[in-house]
């Protein structure tokens, strides 16, 4: 029954926020959209270990594909939703097995040299709306019950959907780490050389994971179309999003269901309310990311979860069942 | 043929950048992505140094190398050195912290104005058809020399061998009682100091600004993954082949797709040969 | 597990309700102040420019509250000004302009610098006929369509015709048939200026080098110099601002290319100091633009206003002004001087109407020269429209060389 008490919390904090002025909506639907990509890359960098630095690519072929469709094609939010996800999991498809060759620092380069390409066409090409972007994306009207004029401009409408995205992009991170797939995933993640040798094809998962992680980021990006109004290269650049995804897993604890959302409470949402300067907040940011990464290994989840613990650490069953079936097969001979 | 020689100037000079950086990968096993900061500082040492001190270029590129040695060892001991048993996404992670708050902090000093040193080499010689600045061949020449020398003192001395075996396995080295600390702060002084190199001369030849960081990190990691993690000296070699391919990239496709040219170059060499061109061993996961 | 849980709640309960509570205070206003948004570039790609920006519309505030406000009827009114920074992002900015509306319940914005984030925040604010934004920065042509949108700045089109006639002109002199565009791709403008600038060439019977793009900060200009080069190129135009010309320049000097440049980048004494270029490399550099304070006063045109603001620009932050401050500073005064002519802050089809009849002598401190439309009026279309001016180095300074249009 408790293990409801999180998810309970997440929907009645995001209905309390959705009575608020358009300015918290605004605040509120842009930073849950930046969760959902942290969200979607937990899959491949938290439970799967590749370090993936190229997540914007697939939250953009969201947005400029939603864009796209919408603006030259007509196509509601729904229908975007479903072509434009398929696109980026078809991209990833293609990708996926390509990069995932690769490990480690070379993964996450592939994955960042992939990013700066994505942009440069995007940027470069006058039929994706080049550095002019694309404007003139068309909400949906109001959902029935705000009646006819509740909703000016159906900001309120956007904010509902968006956190409906976010609670089903989490359920199923969720969902998948708490599954077979998932726990196969971490194992995979700890020793892949072991996973191997007891049969499973790792590629598979791996190739797995990264378009789980690709189609939930486009996901947020189709929304990131319909509630902006107005697409251009540079929200999905590294730097904007594959950065900052990668740093709010980092400092919400990776392969943690509810690290993303603090991290992305500290440091998305929260410096909108510090009066600093401009350049104060740009400290305050790298100021709290550093203490966090060096106090709190494990996270901010980690963190809440030790404060609740009354400050006992943490143990992981995995890393030690995984010790033992490797020192299983090493005296079968079977790993060398 | 103006082309090529561009890009082997410029090669060389990624080249150097990068070989700190495959020092410093060797001890703390994630890409420090706050390398290109060391370039910087040094860049923008260097120039107040000769402007404001009025110091002749040779002791401004002396200053500005102390000066990315000494913010390379402050993020070894104040960030990395007590994180050396976190997982590595979290060093990664705090290596971009680094760079949001040194770029914030440079930017209030220097602002982003983009400068170059003054009294750098003037003049220019002809190769055939191609002009070629006297400053860029000196800038290659000094860089392949530096490049040289790192890769006898790794493999020449004590402390380079060492870190050597660290870098091959970190966790036997401790066991057979390598002094890790000391490794690591070697590595760290070394390779920040190319870097401090790297900016100091590049300055006087090219304009630095306090926002390049990044982006020459990139540059150092894409001449690392070409050449395959490991060797010093076949980063020489990457280093001109990216400078090279950047170049033919530029003529072929002008402006538009040249960055994008380059990382499809490194994805194809990748693809074909995950670990890198001259890459021996075996990536790590 | 329930302690944790509880822990949980309590933890995100907690957030939410700060999270609101800090959202919902609105900007209170009493009649005695006026509290003015600005949507700034103080940090991120843009910062470099908008910096000087923000610096501009401070000073005018400043000065506007020292004299005791703006007078709407018999009362004076103080003005508050509220800056939010868009880390030159457009995701930011939009939240950044919804905060000023709704948080700080701002009906007038100031500002706006990159043309990204005023794209992406348009659509919150375009058909309100309660907000007045005037963009002081953003140049991309079409933004002042828009009913709140007023663009006291030029435009990119604006210095096309003087860049391509002279661009022209020299060729004719050298006797020369082709001419380089270069563009920088990541500015928003030249999306739309470069396209118009290739076809005026064409038209004029000339062939065209390009357009070579590059991308802003870029330390390298090889690939580029090569390629003027190899078409045996006399005569280029450069598309970019004015710390890439610097670059381009002395690159291009030292590798052999000695045609004639022809630019529209705003570039500054600073910026040809910290790139150490030679006057000898800047020899047969134009830069075409929007008249510097500097440049007024050696024209003798509004000389007295603008060196007023160059000066006390320069004592209060201790440089001169950057590529939009005099736009900027402008941009402030102008709408004072709307609110002082409607006699009203609430009233805003009132306030609208006043800008659109504003005349030139109404704002007696704009530092720049706008070109007076149809009765004297500062605007039309929502769009000012100013002098330019040649300028070329003369070894300590950006001199004018003469006045154009």
């Amino acid at each position: 029954m408790t293990r409801f008490l999180p998810w309970a919390a997440l929907v009645a904090g995001l209905g309390i926020l959705g009575t608020g002025s358009p300015y918290l909506l605004t605040l509120a639907a842009t930073s849950a959209l930046a969760i959902m990509v942290a969200i979607a890359l937990n899959v491949s960098m938290g439970l799967g270990g590749s370090v993936n630095l190229g997540v914007g690519v697939f939250y953009g072929c969201g947005a400029y594909g939603a864009a796209l469709l919408n603006t030259k094609q007509g196509y509601s939010l729904g229908a975007s939703l479903v072509v434009a996800v398929a696109i980026a999991v078809v991209v990833s498809l293609i990708v996926g097995p390509l990069l995932l060759r690769t490990r480690s620092l070379y993964f996450a380069i592939s994955t960042l040299a992939l990013n700066g390409i994505f942009v440069d066409i995007v940027a470069s090409n006058d039929d994706l709306g080049g550095e002019l972007g694309i404007p003139g994306i068309t909400r949906p009207g109001p959902l029935p019950f705000f009646g006819e004029d509740g909703d000016p401009g159906s900001l309120r409408t956007m904010y509902l959907l968006i956190c409906v995205a976010l609670v089903a992009v989490l359920a199923v991170f969720a969902a998948i780490r708490g599954h077979r797939v998932g726990r196969t995933l971490e194992a995979i993640r700890e020793d892949e050389l072991l996973c191997q040798s007891l049969g499973y094809t790792t590629l598979g998962y791996r190739v797995f994971a990264f378009t789980v992680t690709a189609g939930l980021a486009a996901v947020a990006g189709v929304f990131y179309a319909f509630v902006i109004q107005y697409v251009n290269p540079g929200p999905f650049s590294f730097l904007t999003s594959s950065f900052q995804a990668f740093v709010i897993v980092a400092v919400g604890g990776a392969a943690r269901t509810w690290g993303p959302i603090l991290a992305g409470i500290v440091l998305v949402a929260g410096p909108s309310f510090l009066e600093f300067s401009a350049t104060t907040n740009q400290y305050v940011y790298g100021g709290v990311l550093l203490a966090i990464v060096i106090f709190l290994p494990g996270g901010l989840a980690a963190g809440v979860d030790r404060l609740a613990r009354g400050g006992a650490a943490t143990t992981s069953s995995l890393r030690r069942t995984l010790a033992r079936l490797k020192h299983t097969r090493e005296s079968e001979g079977e790993l060398s | 043929m103006q082309e090529l020689l561009n890009g082997v100037a410029q090669g060389t000079v990624y080249a150097l950048i990068a070989a700190g950086l495959v020092l410093i990968f060797g001890v703390v096993r994630v890409p420090h992505f706050a390398h290109g900061e060391s370039v910087m500082v040094s860049g923008m040492m260097t120039c107040w140094a000769v402007t404001s001190l009025h110091l002749p270029v040779l002791l401004g590129a002396a200053v500005g190398v102390a000066a990315s040695v000494g913010y390379g060892l402050f993020l070894c001991f104040a960030v990395y050195w007590p994180m050396r048993n976190h997982p590595e996404w979290n060093l990664l992670a705090s290596s971009l912290g680094a760079v949001v708050i040194t770029q914030t902090a440079a930017i209030a000093i220097w602002t982003s104005t983009p400068r170059v040193t003054p009294g750098g080499v003037s003049g220019s010689f002809e190769i055939g058809d191609a002009i070629i600045p006297w400053s860029w061949a000196v800038l290659a020449a000094i860089s392949a020399a530096v490049i040289g020398a790192t890769a006898l003192l790794v493999s020449r001395t004590t402390a380079g061998v060492s870190m050597k075996a660290m870098a091959a396995d970190a966790e036997t080295a401790q066991l057979m009682g390598i002094p890790v600390r000391k490794n690591w702060a070697i590595a760290f002084a070394v390779g920040s100091a190319l870097a401090g190199v790297a900016g100091s001369v590049y300055s006087t030849v090219f304009p630095v600004s306090t926002t390049l960081g990044l982006d020459v990190t990139f540059s150092a990691l894409v001449v690392i993954i070409l050449a395959g993690i490991g060797s010093v000296a076949h980063v020489l070699w990457g280093g001109v082949l990216l400078g090279v391919v950047e170049a033919v990239a530029g003529t072929v496709f002008p402006g538009g797709y040249q960055d994008s040219m380059v990382f499809l170059f490194m994805l194809v060499v990748l693809v074909a040969r995950p670990n890198g061109l001259f890459g021996l061993e075996r990536a790590r996961d | 597990m329930r302690v944790r849980s509880i822990a949980w709640v309590a933890g995100a309960a907690l957030a939410v309700t700060g999270l609101a509570a800090c959202g919902e205070d609105s900007g209170s206003s009493d009649g005695s102040e006026l509290v003015i948004g600005e949507v700034a570039e103080l940090t991120g790609a843009a910062e470099a420019v908008g910096g000087p920006q923000h610096n501009a519309i401070k000073l005018a505030v400043d000065e506007i509250n020292a004299a005791g406000g703006i007078r709407i009827g018999d009362k004076k009114v103080r003005i508050k000004l509220r800056t939010e920074d868009t880390k030159s992002d457009p995701t930011v900015g939009v939240t950044a302009v919804q905060k000023l509306l709704t948080k700080d319940g701002v009906h007038y914005l100031v500002g706006s610098l990159s043309g990204a984030v005023a794209s992406a925040y348009l659509p919150v604010i375009k058909d309100r006929k309660d907000i007045i934004d005037i963009v002081v920065g953003a140049a991309n042509p079409g933004l002042n369509e828009n009913i709140s949108v007023y663009r006291p700045r030029a435009d990119a089109f604006q210095s096309v015709d003087a860049e391509v006639t002279l661009a022209l002109e020299t060729a004719g002199e050298l006797g020369t048939d082709n001419i380089a565009v270069l563009s920088d791709k990541k500015l928003q403008s030249n999306a739309v200026a470069v396209p118009k600038i290739v076809d005026a060439i064409k038209a004029a019977g000339k062939t065209v080098v390009g357009p070579v793009d590059f991308e802003m900060g870029a330390t390298q200009f090889s690939s580029q110099i090569a390629a003027l080069k190899r078409a045996g190129n006399k005569v280029a135009l450069f598309q970019g601002y004015g710390t890439d010309l610097m670059t381009f320049v002395k690159q291009a000097r030292a590798q052999g290319y000695d045609g004639t440049v022809v630019a529209a980048s705003g570039a500054t004494a600073d910026q040809v100091k910290q790139a150490d270029v030679s006057a000898d490399a800047l020899k047969n550099v134009f830069d075409i633009g929007t008249a510097f304070p500097a440049d007024l006063v050696a024209l003798k045109l509004n000389a007295e206003a603008a060196q007023k603001f160059a000066d006390a620009y320069e004592k209060e932050f201790g440089a001169p002004p950057g590529y939009t401050s005099a736009s900027a500073y402008g941009g402030v005064h102008i709408l004072a001087a709307a609110l002082e002519k409607a006699g009203t802050t609430t009233d805003y089809a009132k306030v609208r109407e006043a800008l659109d009849d504003l005349t030139v002598a109404d704002v007696p401190e704009l530092a720049e020269k706008v070109v007076p439309q149809e009765g004297d009026r500062i605007f039309k279309d929502h769009q000012a429209y100013f002098s330019l001016v040649l300028r070329a180095w003369d070894g300590a300074a950006w001199t004018t060389v003469k006045a154009i249009g």
